[in-house]
């Protein structure tokens, strides 16, 4: 019912008040009999009657214009005596504020802000979660083939730590392109304490109890490392992929280890070790399991600012390693700095396209021994890649059968 | 009556306090059960009926009975701790100072008793205290009672300005017979004739209306409307603060206009277009009226 209508009604119920005031005074005039009573009247004005005489009273006051004028007179002398009852009917303070909240003025632009940020935020989340389930399933794909490790190995007395860190350290020289165990150690430390509750997860028990087995057989010296368990493809930045091939092209140069700590590398932007592969390639070169746990109690430990940087160059190395490792399982490799996926049978380099001019040639030719010549990085590229291989390389395409 | 003993919270504080007994107390509390329970509901459950007597102002009533009884400590402690809600009380409901004064006097006589009656007892005013309220509040009905019995006394009939302007308006409308649509600038009379026939429909569907509202609605109607309080007081009447009695208000216009279009369409034969024609011919000429008023009062 709009304003307007009610107003009529309360124009005409002004008339009639004004009509029945004469009426009022009269009643007021020869009012005797039947009235409330000033017990009544105070109780009532005091709220203190129970429902059923209270209905009463209201009735006669409704009618009454004698009552009714010593309730108000009451009424109005006990002022503040007689609180009205407020709280029931009234919205609080706080009530009102949220009402406001959602008034449509501002749910107008507040659902489209909140909706924006909820997108946000859920995507912040799944990109997340997605980054860790990565790592989570390398760590796994890593820490499955640690127990079965025994491949062809330089078998080794499980004799002190020492003597496996010399061991470890002559294969490194004999060009096996492994970094020197202590180097694994370090990072294994780094590793135990910068993915914390990842290597304290599932992987972590694992890597725990691989470590103890494999301390006893020898340490596998292998010059590739062993196909794992396939992992998911990760996408390898560009940056550290220029490292990795730098780091290929002076691996047939069987650079000392000292020299490999010295060379620039650069790390993936995303790369972060996991404590399983960690583990694996601490079998593999015979360092004792035990380092994770070790390497923890001494990452704890002050170091220098030397230490600090030598071990952060290691990573590094580490690193690219690993990323080489991932390729393979991954059916994809990065080799010479070119990146190869597995097609059909054959090794074809990322970047090549079927318009490419390609020239055929087989391993044992003798065009192939004089590409080889010209350009090294193509034989380290067939010699680590079986079977048939497509290299672009400057410009043109080969295919190495 | 009682019907079972009553919780001995009230009993028990009565006799250590005021050194009565239970035999002096019982009737003032099985009347006030009665006046405000048992005459609503005679089966009114005793759990009820107890709390009812828990809820009484036992200290009050304890005070008012040894008043009674003739307990001259019980006097003074009353006059001593009433005295300024009397005085208070007088002074709102009286025109200057020594009236209010005089007023004081005669509600502390009338408390006292006076008169004897057959039994040879005071006929005090205490007798209708029943503890149910606070006896301060008690105090202050008194005063305003008797303050209306003297204004009666003192002029039957006594009109305020306001009201003689009202009543010379109306007169003035009676005498010349002048219908009220006239006002409105109506010429034609049998149209003004019409309009009157209309107006009387509307105001006796209007007062069928208002008469069925429930009590509580009515009284505001009538408190608001025709004892012309603020809606603060009216609500402070009914026990409800100042916005509900707005927002009840607002329904019951919005009721009574439903209402009022009923009844002159089931009863009056109107149609539903002639009631809201009838509705906005009605509030104009009442704005005309106002305006009318306004003018006398100003000149």
């Amino acid at each position: 019912m709009s304003k307007e209508t009610n107003n009529e009604i309360d124009l005409l119920l002004r008339r009639m008040g004004r009509r029945d005031h004469d009426v009022a005074r009269s009643v007021v005039a020869r009012a005797d009999d039947g009235h409330l009573d000033t017990d009544e009247l105070s109780s009532f004005a005091q709220n203190a009657l129970p429902a059923a005489a209270r209905a009463r009273y209201t009735a006669h006051l409704a009618e009454c214009a004698t009552c009714r004028k010593l309730m108000t007179e009451l009424n109005l002398s006990l002022g503040a005596a007689v609180a009205p009852i407020p709280a029931a009917h009234e919205p609080s303070g706080l009530k009102r504020f949220f009402a406001s909240l959602l008034s449509p003025l501002v749910l107008r632009y507040a659902v489209p802000a909140l909706g924006v940020i909820v997108v946000m935020v859920v995507g912040f989340v799944v990109l997340r979660q997605q980054r860790q389930q990565q790592e989570f399933v390398a760590q796994l794909g890593d820490s499955k083939p640690a127990a079965p490790a025994p491949a062809p190995s330089q078998s080794a007395p499980a004799e002190g730590f020492i003597d496996k860190q010399a061991q470890v350290g002559d294969k490194n020289e004999s060009g096996n392109a492994q970094p020197g165990s202590e180097t694994k150690r370090k990072t294994e430390a780094v590793a135990g304490n910068v993915s914390g509750a990842a290597s304290a997860a599932a992987p972590a028990p694992v890597t725990k109890d691989g470590a103890i087995e494999e301390t006893k057989p020898a340490p596998t010296v292998t010059p590739v490392p062993p196909a794992p368990a396939k992992a998911p493809e990760t996408e390898e930045p560009a940056a550290k992929t220029d490292a990795v091939a730098k780091k290929q092209e002076e691996q047939p140069k069987a650079k000392p280890a000292d020299e490999d700590a010295q060379a620039p590398a650069t790390r993936g932007l995303y790369t972060v070790e996991p404590a399983g592969r960690t583990a694996q390639k601490t079998a593999k070169t015979g360092s004792p399991d035990s380092h994770g746990f070790m390497g923890g109690v001494a990452a704890s430990r002050p170091q220098t600012a030397a230490k600090r940087a030598e071990r952060a160059e290691e990573e590094k190395r580490d690193d690219a390693n690993r990323a080489e490792a991932q390729d393979v399982n991954n059916e994809t490799r990065t080799i010479a700095g070119r990146h190869f996926r597995k097609q059909g049978g054959i090794w074809t380099d990322t970047a090549y396209d079927s318009s490419t001019a390609t020239v055929n040639m087989a391993r044992n030719s003798e065009q192939f021994r004089a590409l080889v010549a010209d350009e090294p990085a193509i034989g380290t590229i067939a010699k680590q890649l079986e079977g048939e291989v497509i290299v672009v390389w400057k410009g043109r395409a080969y295919h190495i059968r | 009556m009682l019907r079972r003993p009553a919780r001995c919270t009230l009993f028990a504080y009565t006799t250590l306090f005021r050194s009565l007994d239970v035999e002096a107390l019982a009737p003032r509390v099985a009347a006030a059960v009665e006046k405000y329970l048992l005459r609503d509901d005679p089966n009114t459950a005793a759990a009820e009926i107890n709390k009812f007597i828990d809820e009484m102002q036992a200290d009050d009533l304890c005070l008012i009975i040894a008043c009674e009884r003739g307990d001259e400590g019980a006097w003074n402690d009353l006059v001593a701790r009433f005295t300024t809600t009397v005085r208070s009380a007088a002074r709102s409901a009286s025109a200057n100072e020594d009236a209010a004064e005089d007023l004081a006097q005669s509600i502390w006589a009338e408390l006292y008793g006076l008169r004897v009656r057959d039994d040879g007892q005071r006929a005090s005013k205490l007798a209708y205290y029943s503890g149910r309220g606070s006896l301060a509040g008690w105090l202050r009905a008194v005063v305003a009672q008797l303050s209306v019995d003297t204004y009666r006394k003192q002029s039957k009939l006594v009109q305020t300005e306001e009201d003689a302007d009202l009543d010379r308006l109306a007169r003035d409308a009676r005498a010349t017979d002048t219908p009220a649509f006239a006002l409105s600038g109506v010429s034609n009379p049998e149209q003004s004739l019409s309009n009157r026939f209309a107006e009387n429909d509307l105001q006796e569907a209007l007062n069928q209306a208002v008469a069925a509202l429930a009590a509580e609605d009515r009284l505001l109607v009538k408190l608001y409307y025709f004892d012309n309080l603020r809606l603060r007081e009216a609500g402070a009447v009914l026990g409800v603060h100042e916005a509900t009695a707005s927002r009840r208000l607002a329904r019951i216009q919005t009721d009574l206009r439903k209402r009022v279009s009923q009844i002159l369409i089931a009863e009056r034969g109107w149609t539903a277009a002639e009631t809201e024609r009838s509705f906005v011919e009605v509030a104009q000429h009442l704005d005309t009226d106002l305006e009318a008023l306004i003018k006398k009062e100003s000149f």
